[in-house]
């Protein structure tokens, strides 16, 4: 077994490297094209006197971590919910755990009910939003067993609050109104430089949680009664999974809007390259994974940006939906 | 090393809700190598003595004692350390192998991040060993036919290393060959590990052919029974059926 560990730590190492290399070149794009030298300096050796590297560390650093991070955390929050509901076809997306957050992210952009004003008040309504739609679904999977059944409750559960954001949108002043759209077809371009950390320190801590989860992941998919009887609490662990997800979906659908698809579609890649039910290694795949293919789509957007202003949503949407179907046509 | 205590097994009520009990036992002992089949009409209880003594739910009274220490005063990591189970049917998972299933049953001993180390590597491959799952061990558990997938379960349940295992209808999917095989796999585990074996079962004739103990809930008298080898077949059958 110990030749199979190399053999996932060498398909980690190689995600690791193409994430790397994809990175440094969407790096260099944008508006226009930066040169290699800027973009080093740019980024270790800062001269706020150079256009060149301004622009790489204001505007295109924050875009391409935001991308690395918005594709960890939601593939990470997918494969969670794949194994908490042992269903390949769940994620944040469809279980309606993106649209409690967007659900209070539009209360608190559009309307005068507040938590805090503030980025951090705006991150806490995203994820207490992001919460209580998982601990929701959660309590809806002790009622009903069947897969699908589930999938169309939270479905139902997000044009339901899908139907009262209309309702806020109503009454919303204009430019709010214009600012939520945006906000609502994805963007990797609304995190600033200075919001950075605190989107970084809120994701990893996403994935510390769910590293720490691990064990009782792995179990689960032996069954409640199985996991239980090996030493797991599977009540705590099913509402830290919720949390899990509930962090890391909220911060990223606060930061970035609500971006479908990623966590659905990385973690099935993931179990199919790397062929483990192993956690540690899922999650590893997912992070590396989810940032690539986020990575991928803002280049394409980039590359694409004379000719068509695609959004976010449209283009993880335009490789998702086929894989969905794919998923479906295999497994249902 | 097992010990039942006046055991009251159902299902406890509320406030409001009396407690229905389904059957009592007397003061019933159990040894290391005892192969005990626990036998009953549908709905008598089989299921509900063993989640009670999995602590899957609660007694309504009485005591069990392991080895004289009470059950209850015994914590949930500490349990799983003695006690093993298997459920009747499991569906294999995709990707999911025989070894790294069989490994699972170590993870009572293992870090959070479910790592094993060379020792618990060592019992997998001893476990493997003592069922003949060589072949299998890079094998998807989706793909094992339901005998194969009853014996790797079994492996688990063995890698856990526990006093007590625990089989809920071990054999209700298998056909004849396979039932055989497991139950002369479970009776060669009670006597060569001094395991003590639980399992529930309908296969009346194969119970009283490998078990050295069969209890027999009587749902009628609400009384659990105790009969050990050699059995008087239709004394058995009378007083239960």
């Amino acid at each position: 077994m110990q030749t199979v560990n190399k053999t996932y730590w060498k398909t980690s190492s190689l995600l690791f490297l193409a994430l790397l290399l994809l990175v440094l070149y969407d790096l260099t794009l944008g508006s226009y094209t930066v040169s290699l030298k800027d973009l080093f300096n740019g980024l270790f050796n800062y001269d706020a006197t150079s256009t060149h590297e301004v622009t790489v560390r204001i505007f295109r650093f924050p875009r391409v971590i935001t991308a690395v991070l918005a594709g960890a955390a939601l593939s990470i929050s997918g494969l969670l919910m794949q194994t908490l509901f042992q269903n390949p076809l769940a994620g944040p997306y469809v279980l309606g755990i993106n649209s409690g957050a967007s659900l209070l992210v539009a209360l608190s952009t559009m309307s005068s009910f507040h938590i805090v004003g503030s980025d951090v008040g705006l991150v806490t309504s995203a994820m207490v939003g992001a919460f209580g739609a998982g601990l929701f679904i959660l309590f809806s999977s002790l009622y009903v067993k069947n897969k699908v059944s589930l999938l169309l409750i939270g479905i139902m559960f997000g044009s339901f609050t899908g139907a009262l954001v209309n309702v806020v949108q109503a009454y919303a002043d204009p430019n709010n109104l214009k600012a939520f759209m945006l906000w609502s077809f994805g963007s990797l371009q609304g995190v600033e430089y200075n919001q950075l950390s605190t989107l970084s320190f809120v994701v990893l801590l996403g994935i510390a949680l769910s590293m720490l989860l691990v064990k009782p992941l792995n179990l689960l998919l032996l069954g409640d009664k199985s996991a239980s009887l090996l030493g797991i609490n599977v009540k705590k662990v099913r509402v830290l999974i919720v949390l899990a997800t509930a962090i890391l979906t909220g911060v990223i659908t606060a930061f970035c809007g609500p971006i479908a698809f990623v966590g659905l579609v990385v973690p099935n890649m993931v179990k199919l390259i790397y062929k483990t039910t192993n956690h540690y290694h899922l999650m590893i795949g997912s992070v590396l994974g989810g940032a690539l293919l986020i990575v991928i789509c803002d280049i394409a957007m980039q590359l694409l940006m004379p000719y068509l202003n695609l959004p976010l949503n449209a283009l993880t949407a335009l490789i998702g939906a086929p894989v969905v179907m794919w998923i479906i046509m295999r497994k249902f | 090393m097992l010990k039942f205590e006046g055991l009251h097994i159902g299902f406890k009520g509320g406030k409001r809700k009396p407690s229905r009990v389904l059957f009592t036992t007397e003061d019933l002992s159990f040894q290391p190598g005892d192969f005990v089949a626990v036998i009953g009409p549908n709905g008598s209880g089989k299921t509900t003595l063993f989640n009670s003594i999995l602590s899957e739910q609660k007694i309504i009274s009485g005591e069990i004692y392991h080895k004289n220490v009470n059950w209850n005063s015994i914590t949930r990591e500490d349990k799983v350390k003695v006690m093993s189970f298997v459920p009747s049917k499991f569906n294999g998972v995709d990707h999911l192998n025989v070894y790294d299933l069989i490994a699972m049953g170590r993870a009572p001993y293992t870090n959070m991040l479910n790592q094993l180390t060379e020792k618990d590597h060592a019992v997998v491959k001893r476990v493997i060993l003592q069922l003949g799952l060589d072949s299998f061990v890079s094998k998807n558990t989706l793909l094992l036919s339901d005998g194969e997938r009853q014996v790797a379960m079994i492996g688990k349940a063995l890698a856990q290393e526990t006093d007590i295992m625990i089989l809920d209808e071990p054999t209700a999917f298998l056909d004849y060959n396979n039932r055989r095989k497991v139950l002369q796999l479970l009776k060669e585990i009670a006597t060569k590990n001094e395991q003590l074996v639980f399992i529930s079962s309908h296969d009346l004739e194969l119970c009283f052919e490998y078990c050295n103990r069969v209890v027999a809930i009587d749902s009628k008298n609400k009384i659990l029974l105790d009969f050990t080898a050699p059995f008087d077949k239709d004394e058995v059958i009378k007083k239960v059926f």
